[in-house]
């Protein structure tokens, strides 16, 4: 199966749902498109090598998860659908494309659609254009990296970024990625799109637009064993600045944004154990279940319309706390780094611990009788997570 | 594979460490509930910590390199052996039950995030200490316990008489901490560098001599004679620190010091002193412990004796005398903990002096079987009844001690019933039915009621595992024996109406022999000028310390959460100090920028 596979789903997807003017055909359509797109994505990550495949299985688990939200916020209005696939899109070019010039077309494409998602509504506008002004950066910064990898290696591929005639491309490519996925100091955008973003855009950017951008990150890892210094700092700043910002109490809106980023800095320190070590399966569970956690709860807030249970419950899975797959992903990641460095581990420990302070405090605080009817809209999303967490091996398509 | 000495390192030293800061900043932003979860997350990280550690082979070490000061002699060099295993069993099993026992006892107390910072630290300290495998590491933390133990004892500073307990105990154990601080320039002199390796190839007399300095550490940390007048005082401190001090901490830092002594050529004549004076020390301790009517202040003396014999016993080559720091720590951070539960209770009554009266707490253990049981149980470990846990600890220490002459079995003897004496006597007055005072029901909260529960369980719990330890049946013939005799001797005294005693001798017993009048006569005016400016400075600044933690975790959040805002220049400005940083980052890790 050819990785083009999954991208011409989602394109169809996106003309399907733009041409349908009935919600609940929209709706289905999108989910069927999309659950389409995420099983050939999984089906196609069998033809490709190593590190690739398992970033795309990861990719497609992520996009079957936003198949389930689909009929939710593809009911909202006519042009969610087709934006929410044409990220999709975007997403598998990125990962399928094989080196950085098809991972920076296909994030261009996916902000696009993310931005676009963000100024459908009015409120949404100034979000949408610090997002896409930020985002917009990502596309030269990568297309830099492919100028210099190309000139140092004959190659624009992943795998050419390992020379040392490669480190400012190295450089380039993290930043151009970090733009994209909110990684420290690339993450000034975060906390006001979320702040000002509805929940269907934000699920959308997280599931479909934020996740293969990390999963380019680890896969740049896998193949740069010298990328591992600068993955751990600015991961680790992403974490302690989200950490301390998050304290000051900001609106739920900011600490979702806060703890994404957070989520991000602790993805590019999981990344440091594909630099380390080249082995990718710990890193990829560990974002494709935080990415779909903070969805889940960006989504479960915007459901509930505050801190109801369900909102409470994400935010513990978030963070670690069981039957979310966090929890198997940390205790993966954290063994994975273990077999480099015990020292790196016991750091890595530490950094996941820090969103607790600010999260655990507004979630006890914050909680409390609130109507959950719309939340059972996230019911088939939530036992898609309580699968993830009995059997994550599911995510990189690599069964015990 | 798992290296499991890492681990202990970062959990039981650094990991508490940590917990000491959050404690002070999440206590700063979310109030009491934030400096417990890290008070109690300390306290779990250290037994996480001692049992990574006893699960390491012995001997093995971890070693990294660290950027100045911290290289050199404060190099980090940590490391386990048997002998520093069973210390970390004591503080791996006492440290969270402080902590949880904690959450009930300071429950109302106003200065929780100083309280749970400095307890974080403390068994982060102890745990440092025991794991340190270099003399300049070991003595930084030596002092921080000793910090520690001033700023827990004075912790109601603002009571003039917990205020001068903690100055005089920073003062005493100062003495000491200078004397070892001479050893090792001494060693350092001697042997070109402070690690333990450094003590083993150290000349004879050069031994000897490092041995004297460092015998005045011990003799001022595990408070014997004639540096013991700190530890009665220091009973001003809250109960749980009183747990954790007596029990695991600071005095088992002195006993630990003696262990490492026996490493040094040229020591014995220098441990054949110090095993004479702890034995010494342990009869006089019995004696005086016998006259207390504050049940604290009972058990103070109690500690000083039993860690007399745990130091004769291991000065006097008994590698199984470190047996009782096992039996001694749960059985003294059982009756701490469980003393405290009516302490506290009557303390907003009668006050804190009051309160710890052993009349006052009369037939207290009988309200609750929970406490009953325990009190019953840690009485007959302490007196040395067989089969608990203290019986095994004396047993092994007398199979040595009466090998090593008559005058070491006398003293022995005399410190074994004496220590079932007033062992028995706490026993009498905690759960017999008597007149007592007319007090409300005790309040049992769960916090503080689980600890004791876990402690009374383990007092029981490893005798079959400890059997091979003993130290032959004559030796544990004997020490049961005494206990009994000293224990059935009490109970009789009282049976008989506890006729009064002859006032001169009662008096004389009650303050120590007058040893703590003589140290006020000749050093009064300085000591008392010292305490006032040390515990003023030291408080202050660990206040100082707790109200910038304050403010910067109240000022620093809001502060970064509006850096991010703005319009687009500062999000530009943001990526362009990132586009900085990671140019700098990775010509670094290149090493085109490497010094």
């Amino acid at each position: 199966m050819t990785p083009l596979a999954p991208v011409i789903a989602a394109a169809a997807t996106a003309l399907a749902t733009a041409v349908l003017g009935q919600p609940r055909l929209r709706a289905t359509a999108l989910s069927l498109g999309l659950a389409a797109a995420g099983l050939l994505g999984a089906a196609a990550a069998h033809g490709l090598p190593g590190a690739a495949a398992i970033c795309l299985h990861g990719y497609s688990v992520a996009v079957l998860a936003a198949a389930l939200l689909g009929p939710t916020y593809a009911a909202l209005d006519k042009y969610s659908a087709p934006l929410a696939a044409a990220a999709a899109m975007g997403g598998f070019t990125a990962l399928g494309g094989g080196g950085l010039v098809g991972a920076a077309l296909g994030l261009e494409a996916s902000a696009a659609a993310a931005a676009a998602l963000l100024a459908r509504r009015s409120r949404g506008l100034n979000a949408a254009l610090r997002y896409y002004f930020s985002a917009a950066l990502a596309g030269p910064l990568l297309f830099l990296a492919a100028g210099l990898a190309y000139m140092a290696a004959g190659s624009a591929s992943f795998e050419a970024l390992s020379g040392l005639a490669s480190v400012a491309a190295v450089g380039f490519a993290v930043a151009g990625l970090g733009v994209e996925a909110g990684l420290a100091p690339f993450h000034a955008w975060v906390p006001l799109v979320f702040e000002e973003a509805d929940w269907a855009a934000l699920a959308v950017l997280l599931l479909l637009v934020d996740t293969p951008a990390e999963l380019l990150l680890v896969r740049l890892a896998a193949a740069t064993p010298t990328a591992w210094p600068l993955l751990l700092v600015l991961g680790s700043l992403g974490v302690v600045l989200a950490g301390v910002a998050g304290l000051s109490g900001a609106s739920t809106g900011r600490l979702i944004g806060y703890l994404a980023v957070a989520d991000t800095g602790l993805a590019a320190v999981a990344a440091t154990a594909a630099s380390l070590s080249g082995s990718v399966g710990a890193p990829v569970l560990f974002v494709v279940s935080g990415r779909l956690l903070v969805a889940g709860l960006a989504a479960a807030h915007g459901l509930e319309a505050g801190w109801g249970l369900l909102t409470a419950a994400y935010a513990f899975m978030a963070l670690g706390a069981p039957p979310g797959p966090e929890l198997p992903a940390k205790l993966s990641v954290l063994r994975s780094l273990y077999s480099s460095s015990p020292l790196l581990a016991a750091w890595a420990a530490v950094l996941m611990m820090l969103p607790a302070a600010f999260l655990v405090p507004a979630a006890l605080q914050r909680t409390g009788p609130r109507s959950s009817v719309e939340a059972v809209k996230l019911a088939s999303y939530t036992v898609f997570i309580v699968i993830l967490f009995a059997f994550p091996w599911i995510v990189t398509g690599t069964p015990p | 594979m798992v290296d499991g000495l890492l681990l202990a390192v970062v959990l039981g030293v650094y990991g508490p460490l940590a917990a000491g800061l959050a404690s002070l900043v999440l206590g700063s932003l979310y109030g009491r509930r934030g400096s417990e979860a890290a008070g109690v997350a300390a306290g779990l990280m250290v037994a996480a910590a001692a049992a990574a550690a006893v699960a390491a082979p012995s001997g093995s070490r971890v070693a990294w390199r660290a950027p100045w000061p911290l290289s050199g002699v404060l190099a980090p060099v940590y490391g386990v052996d048997d002998v520093s295993k069973v210390f970390l069993v004591v503080l791996g099993i006492v440290s969270p039950l402080v902590a949880v026992y904690s959450l009930g006892y300071m429950g109302g107390d106003p200065g929780y995030r100083r309280y749970y910072a400095v307890l974080s630290l403390f068994m982060g300290s102890m745990a440092g200490l025991l794991m340190a495998r270099s003399l300049g590491l070991f003595y930084a933390y030596w002092e921080l316990v000793g910090l520690c133990s001033f700023t827990l004892i004075g912790h109601n500073f603002y009571s003039p008489r917990a205020s001068r307990a903690a100055a005089k105990a920073f003062l005493v154990t100062r003495l000491g901490d200078l004397s070892l601080l001479a050893g090792l320039v001494l060693v350092y002199h001697a042997a070109g560098g402070l690690g333990f390796d450094a003590l083993r190839s150290l000349p004879p007399d050069v031994g000897r001599l490092f041995a004297a300095l460092a015998s005045v550490a011990v003799v001022a940390k595990a408070a014997q004679l004639p540096l013991h007048v700190w530890l009665p005082d220091a009973m001003e401190g809250p109960t749980p620190v009183s747990a954790l001090l007596h029990s695991a901490t600071m005095v088992k830092a002195g006993a630990y010091l003696a262990a490492l002594l026996t490493m040094v050529p040229g020591a014995g004549p220098v441990l054949h002193a110090l095993a004479l004076l702890a034995l010494v020390t342990a009869a006089y301790a019995s004696a005086a412990a016998l006259a207390q009517v504050d049940a604290k202040r009972l058990l103070a003396y109690s500690t000083m004796a039993n860690l007399g014999l745990i130091i004769a016993g291991v000065s006097a080559g008994a590698p199984l005398a470190l047996l009782h720091v096992i039996g001694h720590g749960l059985t003294k951070a059982l009756l701490f903990l469980a003393v405290g539960v009516p302490i506290h209770s009557l303390e907003p009554l009668y006050g804190p002096e009051v309160a710890r009266r052993l009349d006052v707490l009369r037939g207290a253990a009988r309200e609750n079987p929970v406490l009953a049981a325990s009190i019953a149980l840690g009485s007959a470990s302490l007196a040395g009844l067989p089969p608990l846990t203290g019986f095994y600890g004396k047993s092994s220490i007398a199979a040595c001690l009466h090998a090593a002459g008559p005058l070491a079995s006398v003293l022995l003897l005399a410190a074994s019933l004496g220590s079932a004496a007033y062992s028995a006597k706490l026993g009498y007055y905690m759960l017999s039915r008597g007149p007592g005072a007319a007090r409300p029901r005790l309040e049992t909260r769960v916090s503080m009621m689980a600890p004791v529960a876990a402690l009374t369980a383990l007092l029981l719990a490893p005798p079959q595992a400890l059997a091979p330890w003993l130290g032959g049946i004559g030796a544990a013939a004997s020490e049961a024996l005494a206990a009994v005799a000293g224990a059935g001797a009490m109970l009789g005294y009282y049976s008989l109406g506890a006729p009064r005693p002859p006032m001169a001798l009662y008096r004389a017993l009650l303050e120590g022999l007058y040893i703590d009048r003589f140290y006020t006569w000749f050093l009064g005016p300085a000591l008392l000028w010292a305490s006032w400016l040390g515990g003023y400075g030291l408080v202050a600044v660990t206040e100082e310390a707790e109200m910038l933690a304050a403010s910067m975790a109240r000022e620093a959040g809001p502060g970064v959460d509006r850096v991010h805002g703005g319009g687009f220049a500062r999000l530009y400005a943001f990526y362009a100090i990132g586009l900085a940083l990671v140019a700098i980052v990775v010509l670094v890790a290149a090493g085109w920028l490497s010094p």
